[in-house]
């Protein structure tokens, strides 16, 4: 059996990396103490609110590979290996997330303690909910969707980006029929991971998670709707996406990629039933770099694959945090000549990496300082970068003034690779690395 | 303070100016954060809410 949310609580406490917040906590000050906080939190008292809230467990690549049990340097290798073994979801009797059950008028979103994020957000989010909407032949999708609070019963959901469940509920609006779909919150990291994983069509996310846990992952059916939920999640919304289209205010809220995203008309959610366990935790997901970092294993198993199909025998591959880890990518190499261009070639082919950076085996791409050197010292920017014009581009990159696109017209953008590898021509001699004497063979903890 | 009560005071707030929800917020320092939400969704269903081009909250006209 796979581990849950709580067990990841758990594990994370016994190792010393979860902060445990015993006093009172107002609601308006969990954004702050999760930002400020140097690990993840748990906050054991919310005031006014019988549930408990944790935050701040993706908020950095070591945080994320603890929250998952991996090694920091395998989130991209593990990632891919993971999702080739899927494992199909189990569909199980009855789940914890069930002890609670509230219908009707008892439905009431206010118990949660849903905090407000941001300073210019449109209101407070459920930031960490794992929607699961059926498909076609009753496939199961699953996404990660923001949910701003509206009222007791209602909160708006940003559906207008394309995807699987934007398709899933046009084909209903078209029929004038909602789109009953569950919200899972509290989940085990892989989970949610796999949720944010844009699948290719006809895998389900959950089968990519069950791969990762290297077990399936349990399911309830809802108690008011046909669509299963996360059995052993914290929290569960069961509703609808009435068909009323792109019509309700929705937004601004501070994004994936640390700016705010617009006012928007969207959809809403109507909340049918809440179930929960007994003493759950509220989890929130904090912007911007906890929702940047769950992309970050697959955009580096994206990145690993595509130089791999290229025939070039990488060492490392890593996103950039300040790229929201997925427009900047460092990859090391065991270069042949030509090596270090088409590995830039190959990385930038990729949709959304728009710049790439390539270095020899012995830069270590996580120290920043060693990136630098091999920047300065490997490269002349007239024979080393590349720029390509005129490549696909996403409106939330405002260097791209996607407010200057006619309706409908798809943002471009320039890409830039940049070789950092040793120029061919130049011995590796002259890159030879000053080395201290005697560092092998004197402690300082001998002379304190 | 009742949400109705809460609501009645958030729309006078939102009729002196637009505000986002943060700075309506930091107007309702004495109130407990459950009774905001409380509030907020009783406003929101007296569908008078609307917003500016910058995305904040203000009172729609009759």
């Amino acid at each position: 059996m796979r581990p849950s949310f709580r067990d990841v609580l758990t594990r994370l406490d016994r190792d010393g990396a979860l902060l445990r917040l015993a006093k009172d906590v107002d609601a308006r000050h969990l954004s702050a103490l999760v930002v400020k906080a140097d690990r993840p939190v748990l906050f054991e008292r919310v005031r006014g609110f019988d549930m408990k809230v944790a935050g701040g467990f993706f908020w950095n690549r070591k945080r994320l590979a603890a929250a998952l049990g991996w090694t920091e340097s395998e989130l991209g290798t593990r990632f891919a290996a993971g999702a080739r073994a899927m494992v199909e979801p189990q569909l199980v009797e009855r789940g914890p997330v069930q002890e609670v059950v509230k219908t009707g008028r008892d439905v009431d979103l206010t118990e949660l303690p849903i905090p407000l994020l941001a300073e210019k957000d449109g209101g407070p989010y459920i930031s960490a909910g794992v929607v699961i909407a059926l498909g076609a032949e009753r496939s199961l999708n699953a996404g990660v969707y923001r949910l701003m609070y509206r009222s007791r019963d209602e909160t708006g959901i940003d559906l207008v980006t394309v995807s699987d469940l934007r398709r899933l509920y046009e084909a209903r609006l078209a029929r004038n029929e909602p789109l009953p779909i569950s919200v899972s919150v509290g989940v085990h990291p892989i989970e949610i991971l796999s949720a944010a994983f844009k699948a290719p069509p006809g895998v389900s996310e959950m089968a990519i998670a069950g791969g990762l846990h290297g077990a399936p992952v349990p399911l309830v059916r809802c108690t008011t709707i046909d669509v299963p939920a996360i059995a052993d999640a914290e929290i569960v919304l069961e509703g609808e996406l009435l068909p009323i289209g792109w019509t309700e205010d929705e937004g601004p809220f501070g994004e994936f990629a640390g700016m705010y995203g617009d006012l928007k008309a969207n959809p809403v959610f109507k909340v049918k039933a809440i179930t929960h366990r007994h003493d759950a935790v509220f989890q929130l997901l904090q912007m911007p770099w906890e929702n940047a970092w769950l992309g970050a294993a697959a955009t580096e198993a994206q990145v690993w694959n595509a130089l791999r199909t290229a025939g070039v025998d990488v060492v490392n591959v890593a996103v950039t945090e300040g790229s929201a880890c997925r427009w900047s990518v460092i990859a090391s190499i065991r270069k042949r000549a030509g090596g270090g261009k088409n590995a830039l070639l190959a990385i930038l082919a990729l949709p959304d990496t728009k710049h790439a950076l390539v270095v020899d085996e012995d830069v270590d791409i996580h120290d920043p300082t060693q990136v630098e050197w091999a920047k300065t010292f490997r490269v002349q920017a007239d024979k080393d970068v590349i720029i390509i014009e005129g490549a696909q581009a996403k409106h939330v990159d405002p260097s791209v003034r996607p407010w200057e696109l006619a309706k409908g017209q798809l943002p471009m953008t320039a890409k830039m690779g940049i070789d950092a590898t040793i120029p061919e021509g130049i011995a590796p001699m002259y890159y030879e690395r000053i080395r201290h004497v005697w560092v092998d063979d004197v402690k300082l903890e001998d002379y304190q | 303070m009742t949400a109705a009560v809460l609501a009645d005071r958030m729309a006078a707030l939102l009729g002196e100016r637009p505000r986002t929800f943060y700075e309506l917020l930091r107007e309702l320092d004495d109130v407990e954060y459950r009774t905001i939400l409380q509030a907020w969704g009783a406003l929101r269903e007296r569908r008078a809410l609307g917003r500016d081009a910058h995305g904040r909250y203000l009172i729609r006209a009759k």
